[in-house]
């Protein structure tokens, strides 16, 4: 995996916080592609905030510890927290926006129009003289987004942008997460624990568990490890469960490994494989 | 009396143009495990602090385990019924988890004996009585959400309302949390759930209430409710996976709703 052209390395990456025995990032090597997007799962505790802090660099440049290894990255990054309210500053959404632009000294003309690009980006036009405390939860994660994306980052990080949302708020912000993948090519890391979402979404998984990566394979490799998964307490999606189930009963003679990343697509498998077994009959 | 929980007519809101709640006619008897679902601002958190006096409505009447919340306090009614908070960081606020517990039976004006046995109890039933000394700040959110757990099983209510008790925990700490929900029920009680987790609605309630706009628009078993799409878009929820899959190949309703139920249907149907 010699990736030339990686918008960010993580070489032999470790990390230990001021105070703390606990080695909370062990021997990282990650390389980020153009245009991929990986989630990180792990519980909680088990490092994938300090991983996206390290991809930012906030780790070691904002925080005491003990840093080794080495981070490359010549793009902007721009990250995402879990509850957006903690991260608002501003009293509209605009000027939410604004801030990170002015704290880079654009002039005002290009602040306005980059304000108008990103809401209309994140689905929020209209929305610039609102206050951000008024808004739904996933409105106020796509605003969140919108602050990180007015940056014109080549990588977008994200903490558990769903955890505190409802289904419907949830949806919206996938929904906008996968847009920014088609559209823009964007890259994205996203840490959640919402795997159902996850299988749907990205073309790379990573596991992490107390500091080190256990695993870090493309989506569909990856939940087929779905035995290991569960006993690291990671919720493995109920379709992939019940094809690896089919499979091993015999009910079907598919590939164990080429588990459905949703319902649509476990759909297809049994009616494909219900039509064999009419054809042989 | 057969029901534990009453609601008559009842109505809420801070101002009239804005009704939160219109008319609620409920009745949830002793022991039952029920979810209530519903979009944001479908007043589901509004419903839930009504049943132990945390609200009380501004038309109708409220009665829990026969009394009327308006005539009297939340402190009175903490035996029958106690409400834990979304986020746990909104109730906690000790230096230490055994005297985060010691609060509410303190304010019940126990002795101190019987305190100390209610803080075992309930730190035990929630596994975190090896914890007792650290503080609540410095754990994990799920285990501050199990201290606000155990915060309320201090004061042995009879019913627990839980407000979106798994939202932010890893799956461990839904799992865990969970069975400790099914638990108390188990031991005898009645729970209500404000959740957004189909799944968790799917594998541990009997019966499901959902509502939109300040209203119930369904009152009835996790099949009966997943079967009807109309309400869930209305509620702005999903089935659940295996429900979904199943009603995609084209299986007879009802539909199983979890994994295990879903195995043994196909097993069955062969």
């Amino acid at each position: 995996m010699v990736g030339r052209e990686a918008l960010l390395t993580l070489a032999d990456v470790s990390w230990r916080y001021e105070g703390s025995s606990y080695q909370a990032l062990n021997h990282i090597q990650l390389q980020l592609q153009p245009g991929e997007v990986t989630g990180l799962v792990g519980l909680s505790g088990a490092g994938k905030t300090t991983l996206l802090l390290t991809m930012a660099n906030l780790i070691p440049a904002n925080y005491g510890g003990d840093f080794s290894g080495k981070r490359t990255a010549a793009e902007e990054i721009g990250i995402v927290f879990q509850d957006p309210e903690t991260q608002f500053i501003g009293l509209t959404v605009e000027e939410e926006i604004a801030f990170s632009l002015e704290a880079r000294g654009m002039d005002d003309d290009e602040i306005e129009s980059r304000i108008e690009e990103v809401l209309e980006l994140v689905g929020l036009d209209g929305f610039a003289e609102r206050s951000p405390l008024e808004l739904s939860g996933g409105e106020k994660q796509r605003v969140a987004i919108a602050s990180a994306l007015a940056t014109r980052p080549k990588i977008l990080l994200l903490d558990e942008p769903t955890s505190e949302l409802d289904p419907k708020g949830t949806r919206e912000v996938f929904a906008l997460l996968k847009r920014l993948k088609q559209d823009s090519e964007m890259t994205i890391v996203v840490a959640s624990h919402a795997t159902e979402e996850l299988a749907q979404f990205c073309d790379r998984m990573l596991l992490i568990s107390e500091g080190t990566i256990l695993y870090d394979l493309p989506t569909r490799a990856f939940f087929a490890q779905a035995g290991e998964l569960s006993a690291h307490g990671i919720h493995v999606p109920d379709m992939i469960l019940l094809y690896q189930w089919l499979c091993r009963t015999g009910r079907i003679r598919g590939n164990v490994a080429d588990v459905p990343l949703s319902v649509e697509e476990m759909e297809q498998a049994y009616r494909l494989i219900a039509l064999q077994v009419e054809v042989e009959r | 009396m057969s029901e534990f929980i009453r609601f008559e007519d009842v109505h809420f809101h801070y101002t009239e143009e804005k009704p939160i709640l219109k008319g609620i006619d409920l009745q949830i008897a002793p022991g039952e495990f029920v979810a209530l679902i519903g979009g944001n601002g479908s007043g589901k958190t509004t419903l839930a602090k009504h049943c132990n006096g945390l609200y009380r409505p501004t038309a109708g009447t409220v009665l829990i385990d026969g009394i009327d919340t308006k005539k009297t306090d939340v402190a009175s009614l903490t035996p029958s019924v106690a409400y834990c908070y979304q986020n746990p960081d909104h109730q906690i606020f000790h230096s230490t988890i055994e005297e985060e517990i010691a609060f509410g039976p303190k304010n019940l004006g126990l002795t101190a004996s019987e305190i100390e046995e209610r803080v075992k109890e309930a730190l035990q039933a929630v596994d975190l009585w090896e914890l007792r000394k650290e503080e609540p700040f410095f754990v994990g959110k799920g285990t501050r959400q199990k201290i606000a757990v155990a915060s309320i099983l201090a004061m042995r209510p009879k019913g627990i309302v839980l407000d979106e008790p798994t939202t932010g925990l890893d799956h461990r700490g839904v799992q865990e949390m969970m069975r400790l929900i099914a638990g108390l029920h188990g031991e005898g009680h009645t729970i209500l759930v404000v959740t957004h987790d189909m799944q968790l609605v799917a594998e541990y309630a009997s019966r499901v209430i959902v509502m939109a706009q300040g209203e119930i628009v369904c009152d009835g078993t996790p099949q009966e409710v997943f079967a009807r799409q109309d309400l869930l878009e209305l509620a702005q929820v999903e089935a659940p996976a295996a429900a979904r899959f199943a009603a995609s190949i084209g299986l007879a309703a009802p539909f199983p709703l979890t994994l295990a139920a879903l195995k043994e249907r196909l097993a069955a149907d062969e």
